[in-house]
């Protein structure tokens, strides 16, 4: 019975612990998305939502590469989530005639692989490399990834992000995108 | 308006399977990790088009988008190019950053 107890007792803890991590998740996302201008809601990178999507259906065995698959995708199912054509038209358009929310887009989903690869090591061993060409397809500096880094690290050390949270930031970008500066 | 881009032909290959036991695409002229001089002329053009595709620049194509996803995706996941001029730096950033493992240092912090 003892052990029962502690059965449950562990599950609590460890339900508790992914409870945290979806609200910390959906907090950060939308505190990115008010720098972008928009309201919040559904998650849109047009084509670059494959290759994030991608990563994270691959390596959702890890609970809370769930918890990021499930927020980000919310009942997609299939090998690889492909947005509808229209939507990805549609989002070629509006991101040609936004230059800066096509730039936040950008930081957005360099922001959330950097994240899924602190958050599980096999992502970091094995997609490290291609993350990172793929930062550089989106012109990023050397500046600007180590600013991404030490937002993750400053939130996966249990900070919470706001335009004061003391983050020695490098890049203007870095500094524009997370402080709102 | 973009550029009219040609594209290199993929084709669906039974014996290719994805991580889900999925046939899957591969490129017609495939690249390899270990590339010959016109090999790796081959593979950065594949690349560069992979980028454009996914990075929009590419607006105007001869085939249809979704199967230019799968094989953007394709490219930029499993074959590796010479690039590390551009983008070893930035994976380098990325390695002094204390990010690694991350996941652990947060369970510590939320277990206070």
């Amino acid at each position: 019975m003892a052990f029962g107890r502690q059965d449950n007792k562990a599950n609590d803890n460890a339900d508790m612990k992914i409870v945290k991590f979806t609200t910390m998740v959906q907090e950060v996302d939308h505190y990115l998305l008010g720098a972008s201008g928009r309201a919040g809601g559904v998650f849109i990178f047009g084509k670059y939502k494959v290759y994030y999507s991608q990563i994270l259906k691959r390596y959702n065995a890890d609970p809370f590469i769930s918890v990021m698959e499930n927020i980000f995708n919310p009942g997609k199912g299939g090998p690889v989530d492909l947005v509808d054509e229209t939507v990805v038209i549609q989002t070629f358009k509006e991101m040609k005639n936004k230059q800066e929310k096509k730039f936040n887009e950008y930081y957005r989903l360099m922001f959330w692989l950097l994240f899924a690869a602190a958050v599980n090591d096999e992502i970091y061993n094995n997609e490290l490399s291609s993350i990172a060409d793929f930062a550089y397809c989106l012109e990023f500096t050397e500046k600007m990834m180590g600013d991404w880094c030490v937002v993750v690290d400053y939130l996966l050390s249990g900070n919470h992000l706001s335009e004061m949270s003391p983050l020695p930031l490098e890049s203007p970008e870095g500094i524009s995108y997370f402080l709102h500066r | 308006m973009a550029k009219r881009v040609k594209v290199i032909p993929i084709e669906r290959d039974k014996n290719l399977k994805n991580n889900k036991g999925r046939p899957t695409y591969r490129t017609s002229k495939s690249a390899t990790i270990h590339l010959s001089e016109q090999q790796k002329a081959e593979a950065v053009k594949l690349f560069n088009m992979a980028k454009g595709i996914l990075m929009n620049t590419v607006l105007d194509v001869d085939i249809n988008s979704r199967r230019m996803q799968y094989m953007a995706v394709h490219i930029l996941g499993h074959i590796e190019f010479d690039i590390d001029a551009g983008s070893r730096p930035l994976e380098k950033a990325v390695e002094k950053s204390n990010m690694r493992g991350g996941i652990q240092k947060y369970l510590k912090a939320i277990s206070y």
